[in-house]
């Protein structure tokens, strides 16, 4: 999948796409998104300079966008459509190990209900097949 | 399982995160309970998995109070 198909649903620009590619969609069922983290990343200068570790509201903004690019494949909108303005309502998450420079982020986002207008979704974050965060959120359309 | 409305106001308190004996029958949730109303999303998804039923898209609105709540149940399942 290229990467204009992710452009094309997620209205995030830089710094803030934090998906670098799709790695597999199933309809119905599941996405499955990857986020490169490189020392590169604007946020490790302030988070920590002497420790560098990606900030876990980041994780979990990766994993909405995650999910809606679920939520617009879904809904046919990876064409020249309008793009959608999203809200993330509701977040429950656990952070269970440190992301940093170097790790690839897989994000799995699993829809447990969707409705035209918006869904509730759990996610499962991992880096070399280990577990680093997973929850649930639930965002909006507007 | 069947309908049972002292389960259903366990539902919405979980939910809404708040004490049981706040939920009365006619008690708003977004008014009253200070829910969002995405919360009814919520609410509508933990009632289908609790009762195994389908609630359409179109309720959604009217799950506003238990009473309301019960009352899209019961013309569902009964």
């Amino acid at each position: 999948m290229s990467f204009s198909e992710i452009t094309n649903i997620l209205p995030h620009r830089y710094p803030f796409l934090l998906i670098d590619r799709i790695e597999k969609y199933e309809e119905d069922e599941r996405i499955i998104c990857i986020k490169n983290v490189t020392i590169n990343e604007s946020f490790f200068v302030g988070h920590f300079p002497e420790k560098p570790v990606m900030p876990g509201v980041l994780i979990v903004e990766a994993a909405a966008q995650a999910g809606i690019l679920f939520f617009g494949k879904s809904n046919g909108l990876d064409s020249e459509n309008e793009q959608e303005e999203y809200l993330l309502t509701s977040v429950k998450v656990n952070f269970i190990k440190s992301v940093v420079p170097g790790d690839t982020l897989w994000i799995e986002i699993i829809p447990i209900k969707l409705i035209s207008s918006a869904g509730i979704f759990k996610f499962t974050c991992k880096v070399d097949e280990e577990i680093v965060s997973k929850g649930e959120f639930v965002f909006a359309v507007k | 399982m069947t309908l049972n409305k002292e389960r259903v106001q366990e539902i919405i308190a979980e939910i809404l995160d708040v004490e049981i004996e706040e939920v009365l029958e006619n008690a708003n949730f977004v008014e009253d309970l200070e829910a969002d109303s995405l919360k009814a999303l919520e609410l509508l998804a933990a009632l289908e998995r609790e009762f195994g039923i389908r609630i359409s898209e179109n309720k959604l609105g009217k799950l506003r109070s238990l009473n309301e709540t019960y009352d899209v149940l019961v013309e569902i399942m009964c």
